[in-house]
């Protein structure tokens, strides 16, 4: 793979970042969830830890550093119940999006192709876990 | 990173994108790939429209989707909507599912040509779009299911 420029690097690496911190999230969330949200939580735990791990061997092959997942993460706000956890997971979900808007603008080929399809993936979970829809998802 | 800098840096990220799609859009007239873009926005529009109309009970539902795509609409450098007047299918709940296509080639649309844009902001844009009518989808999903109960 040819090298990625900086701020194809850039993008990637706040892809990684956010994927990251969105399975913590999800892992956080889960534990709030009844049977069927948490077999759904669970499911999307996975998606964003492959998505965190794909992304950044992609990076590291294309000449760029990936940041290292945090042990822990500060979340906006306390999570004691199963509607604090699916609004969280709303948020993570849609903040996303431009994460993914901006690598999907910083790159081409495949690397687009996937960055709109995740960017699809995260606005119609955080849709799924109850948000609003927006014109522009974040 | 913390998922809070995480959120609030999105926030601002689309918060200076918005500002640049206007400026840019208000400035130049829009160019071919605009356009084919804007058509299929008008078209969903004229369709939201089209079923609110036939099945008023649908309004609150549907209107904040359908102003959505207004916005999107305007992304696209275009004010205002002029696509031809459809009719919506007989049932609500036929033209929730025909709403749920509509969007989805949509969706599918703005992925293509996001992937054949030469300008970064336009893309980015692009992927917004795509993004949006992607998540309309289970939202009409939802409305459909309400409708059948």
């Amino acid at each position: 793979m040819s090298p990625w420029d900086p701020q194809l690097q850039r993008s990637a690496a706040a892809v990684i970042a956010g994927e990251q911190a969105a399975a913590f999230a999800y892992g956080v969330a889960g534990a709030h969830l009844a049977s069927g949200q948490r077999a759904q939580a669970l499911a999307g735990l996975d998606e964003h830890r492959l998505a965190a791990t794909g992304w950044a061997a992609a990076l590291r092959q294309a000449g760029g550093q990936s940041p290292a997942a945090a042990s822990q993460y500060q979340l906006p706000s306390d999570v004691t119940n199963a509607q604090h956890a699916t609004q969280l997971l709303q948020q993570v979900e849609a903040a996303l999006v431009p994460l993914y808007a901006d690598l999907s603008a910083a790159s081409s080929g495949d690397v687009r192709s996937q960055a709109i399809s995740q960017a699809m993936g995260c606005a119609t979970r955080a849709v799924r876990w109850g948000g609003a829809t927006q014109a522009f998802p974040n | 990173m913390l998922v809070a800098s995480a959120l609030a840096t999105g926030t601002v990220v689309v918060g200076l994108q918005g500002c640049s799609i206007s400026s840019s859009t208000s400035t130049s007239a829009p160019g071919e790939d605009h356009r084919s873009s804007a058509s299929v926005e008008q078209a969903l529009i004229a369709a939201y429209d089209a079923v609110i109309l036939a099945h008023p009970s649908l309004t609150g539902a549907l209107r904040p989707i359908r102003d959505e795509h207004k916005a999107h609409l305007s992304a696209c450098g275009v004010h205002g909507s002029t696509a031809p007047a459809v009719t919506a299918t007989s049932t609500a709940r036929a033209a929730i599912s025909a709403l749920i296509t509509a969007e989805i080639s949509a969706a599918r649309a703005h992925s293509r040509a996001a992937l054949q844009a030469a300008d970064s902001h336009w893309v980015r844009t692009l992927t917004f779009l795509a993004a949006s009518e992607a998540s309309h989808v289970p939202a009409l999903r939802t409305v459909r299911e309400l409708e059948t109960r």
